[in-house]
């Protein structure tokens, strides 16, 4: 039984998912978690907590992303509040989003990786108030739902129009800054591991 | 029956641009221990990711050549790596479910399950640990979980890449005894080692690579005596005779650069550190001994302040360090811990090298000439520019000992250094620590003897928390 | 985990829990909602986690409730028709808000109860009986186990690189202190990707694959035929809420 004759490196491959994206995969989601503890033990008024999705999306494709987003999801809703898993279309969304930008070379610069990151953020906001608003009416008890509280006290917007207004004001800060922060990081990875993924810019 | 399990002939390896292995062929037979020895970066690794069928798969290698396994198998051949913890897949609440993943993923019956399992764990000298959980196991336990998890699949060749590199000795004396086992029992054996004592004493035959080729071949006894410039490559075979550095004029007779008194320190509910009282005089190098547990490490983190100390004093070159939180420590003492990747961010070694004096406000020259100077005591100066990431793991641990050494501590303490280190590695450690020690002073926290008498000037053994012994 | 809930397959729970849940969206408003909270207290308690089942409900739905009766109900309200003391507040909007409080606890509460009393282990493993392929079952317990590895992990940066000075107060230098901290992180997390694969690949994770079990979870005839009305009844109550 002969392993190999003469084996080239695996051709690339859009919608599925190689050995090293499964290793990859809960790494990244490890990255999620992670940076949410580093962020909240420098107190920074930012989340980052999308950060692995978008790397993953980055370096293995849309469909790491995407199911990085919504493993993500299942964990902290397993773990911390079962709520959360109905924005796993969110977090899928942000994953997809990443994954394309990320083919399109967006990723190679800092300044083209921001502009993907605003587009993953008004996505992101625009898709998680429907949810928002079958779920708590609106209001998610965080600084956000304060925000469209207040917003639709002050000023004549439905509701919808308050929560979305609210939503992007916080996302359109920190994904851009999540792109950027993965575009950096892939500027430090030697070519050596970048090479290994076939997505990567 | 000793039929052939392996055959291969591989004419080249490529990573891309960089070959791996030249024109290197090999048969391992049921029964049959074959070594495989070399330098770091000398292919051992893709040598046996190769003869497990794995080299294809999730690595992007260029393969030009022939693997066959004659005696077929699903799979046809089982893997250990050196790391214990990078192959635990966790599916496992317990032990026996880890091992159990493998026979899972073959999809057999739950009996059939069940007695591969033991008899894996038998082989393997882990029936003992069936009931625990994984993550709670030492190193050593972990790595015999490891190695029964391969077993569980049942294939009739087994390949081990440096199983015994991050183990104590104590730990790697048992894990041999449980490959000789896998011999005796019918299975082919491929075991890629740096340690050749080990080699000598299990395997049959060794092949010998260098930069990709192979250097020598045969009977490794035979072998290390027939070729003295193979022992300087490999390492000693025999245990050192026991020459001690001496410190001479070095030694100052002034303030001492550590003084430790009646230190207690642990972790909640756990007190590690009962009452130690140390002290390490300028320019000595001094090798901290002791079982796993004693408190070796958790010394080492007390006196850099990452574990609080409940009573006594730590003092460095004259300063109480006792009220200082640890980056402030920082400019005293030097600590570099096991695992190197815990701190590697830079582009380059030189911004590895000098992000400890920056961050610590050294003015800019002084903070250069330490990198520089760090760099060079290590060997690494030729690759400033060179991004961490790219080296072997063994160069990275000696770019966090200069990143260390670059701010110019007065005590540096290192941790376990020389785990998975080659013979040319070890003596770059040992330059390092002769620099260290006209600096001030080293502190080396290891399991192996061997290099702690060729290059320490004194031990202190830690027993339960509390200095046992002082030898000089 | 739990011996009460032990008895039942996993996927039983879940399902149950999802009826609960749709029952609470789908079903009429407060009644549904109240009934489906009820329903799940009450299973929650039996399996030993209702302390924790409502504690999490609580501090979600009470929470909800009052921002958003404070919202409607008075500072936006629509049609103020009712008073209480100097407080003018509309029913409606309190009415709604109590609605949505009420969905929102009774989901938590059930799905919180299943997913604190049934090991994720067990899960995988049902669902691996089922037909969820090894990797599936693979990704989900290893992205588990990444949140104790992922504090073990940043801690370990933290201290790394404290002693080599890095402050961690005040100001600026925290955005600053960003890359030494984030950078180990991301390098470690990709340079272990390697061999990783390398070790799934050696453990025979082979695609098409139906995984079996060392100890497989028991699936009687009679819980595949409630789990089969379960899905059944929430049909139905998708039926009912978008035909009618």
């Amino acid at each position: 039984m002969v392993c190999y004759r003469h084996v080239r490196p695996a051709a690339s491959r859009f919608l599925t998912l190689p050995t090293l994206a499964l290793a990859l995969i809960p790494r990244a989601v490890a990255l999620n978690l992670a940076l949410g503890a580093v962020v909240n033990a420098l107190k920074l008024p930012v989340y980052l907590d999308s950060v692995g999705t978008i790397l993953a999306a980055a370096l293995a494709g849309p469909l790491a992303g995407m199911v990085t987003g919504a493993l993500s999801n299942l964990v902290l809703g397993l773990l911390a509040n079962p709520a959360l898993l109905a924005f796993t279309p969110v977090a899928m969304i942000i994953g997809l989003i990443a994954g394309i930008a990320a083919r399109l070379g967006a990723f190679r610069r800092v300044g083209t990786a921001a502009a993907a990151g605003l587009v993953i953020g008004v996505a992101a906001a625009l898709s998680s108030v429907p949810i928002v608003i079958l779920l708590y009416g609106g209001l998610t008890p965080t600084g956000a739902g304060i925000v469209t509280m207040v917003l639709r006290s002050v000023f004549p917007l439905s509701m919808e129009q308050a929560a979305k207004i609210a939503s992007l004001s916080t996302d359109i800060i920190d994904k851009p800054l999540s792109a950027m922060l993965v575009a950096a990081i892939l500027a430090r990875l030697p070519a050596r591991i970048t090479a290994r993924f076939r997505s990567a810019p | 029956m000793s039929g052939e399990l392996l055959r291969l002939r591989l004419e080249r390896v490529r990573y891309g641009a960089h070959v791996a292995l030249s024109d290197v062929a090999l048969t391992v037979r049921a029964g049959e221990i074959v070594g495989v020895a070399g330098h770091v970066g000398a292919g051992k690794t893709t040598l046996a990711l190769a003869a497990a069928g794995l080299l294809g798969r999730a690595t992007q290698a260029t393969v030009d050549g022939d693997v066959t396994h004659p005696a077929g198998g699903d799979p046809p051949a089982s893997f250990v790596f050196a790391n214990p913890w990078t192959q635990l897949t966790d599916l496992g609440g317990t032990v026996e479910e880890e091992v159990a993943v493998g026979p899972e993923n073959l999809g057999l019956a739950p009996a059939v399950i069940r007695a591969r399992v033991d008899r894996a764990l038998a082989l393997a000298d882990g029936s003992a640990l069936a009931a625990r959980i994984p993550r709670e196991l030492s190193g050593g336990e972990m790595q015999r979980v490891a190695l029964a998890s391969a077993l569980a699949l049942e294939a009739p060749l087994v390949v081990l890449d440096e199983p015994t590199a991050q183990l104590d000795p104590e730990a790697a004396r048992r894990f041999a005894g449980a490959i000789r086992a896998l011999a005796a029992a019918g299975r082919g054996v491929l075991l890629v080692e740096q340690d050749v004592r080990l080699l000598s004493e299990v395997a049959s035959r060794v092949l010998v690579l260098a930069d990709g080729r192979v250097l020598a071949e045969g009977d490794p006894r035979d072998l290390l005596h027939r070729h003295p410039p193979l022992d300087a490559r490999l390492g000693s075979v025999t245990p050192a005779e026991g020459r001690r550095v001496t410190w001479g004029a070095a030694r100052s007779t002034g303030t001492p650069t550590l003084e430790l008194r009646g230190l207690t320190a642990g972790y909640p509910g756990r007190e590690v550190l009962r009452g130690v009282t140390l002290t390490l005089a300028r320019g000595t190098t001094t090798a901290w001994l002791g079982v796993n547990g004693a408190g070796k490490s958790t010394l080492a983190r007390a006196i850099m302040g990452l574990v609080p100390a409940g009573s006594g004093s730590i003092i460095v070159d004259g300063e109480v360090l006792d009220a200082l939180p640890v980056e402030r420590r920082a400019r005293r003492v030097g600590l570099v811990f096991q695992n190197p990747a815990a701190q590697l961010f830079g582009r380059t070694v030189m911004e590895e090298a000098l992000f400890g004096p920056k961050v610590l406000g050294l003015p800019r020259d002084e903070g250069i000439a330490g990198a520089w100077d760090a760099l060079r005591t290590v060997g690494l100066e030729g690759e400033a520019e060179t991004n961490p990431a790219d080296l072997s793991p063994q160069a990275q641990r000696r770019v966090a000992i200069a990143a260390a050494m670059a701010a110019r501590p007065s005590l540096l303490i290192l941790d376990e250094p020389t785990a998975g280190q080659d013979e040319a590695g070890r003596g770059w450690i040992a330059r390092a620590l002769d620099r260290q020690g006209t600096l001030g002073a080293a502190a080396v926290i290891t399991h192996d003897l061997d290099f702690a008498q060729r290059h320490c000037g004194q031990s202190v053994t830690l027993t339960g928390g509390q200095v046992s012994d002082i030898e000089s | 985990m739990n011996p009460r809930f032990d008895r039942f397959n996993p996927l039983t729970l879940v399902v149950a829990a999802l009826l609960l849940t749709a029952a609470a969206y789908l079903g009429p408003a407060p009644a549904a909602p109240a009934a489906a909270l009820a329903l799940a207290l009450v299973g929650a308690w039996w399996g030993g986690v209702g302390a924790r089942g409502s504690a999490l409900a609580a501090g979600v739905a009470l929470p909800t409730f009052a921002l958003l009766a404070l919202t409607n109900g008075v500072l936006a309200a629509a049609h103020p028709d009712a008073s209480f003391g100097a407080l003018h507040y509309d029913t409606a909007g309190v009415r709604d808000a109590l609605a949505v409080a009420l969905r929102l606890g009774a989901a938590i509460t059930a799905l919180g109860a299943v997913v604190a009393g049934v090991a994720p282990r067990r899960l995988t493993r049902a669902l691996a009986a089922r037909g969820l392929p090894g990797w599936a079952a693979y990704l989900i317990v290893a992205s588990l186990e990444a949140a104790p590895e992922a504090k073990a992990r940043a801690q370990e940066v933290l201290d790394a690189q404290r002693c080599r000075g890095l402050a961690t107060g005040g100001g600026l230098g925290r955005l600053r202190a960003l890359a030494p901290l984030a950078g180990p992180l991301v390098a470690s997390l990709v340079a272990e990707t390697d061999e990783r694969a390398l070790a799934l690949d050696a453990r025979a994770f082979r695609a098409g694959r139906r995984r079996t079990a060392l100890t497989p979870v028991r699936d009687p005839a009679i819980e595949r035929a409630a789990r089969f009305a379960m899905y059944a009844a929430i049909a139905a109550l998708f039926v009912w809420r978008f035909a009618a």
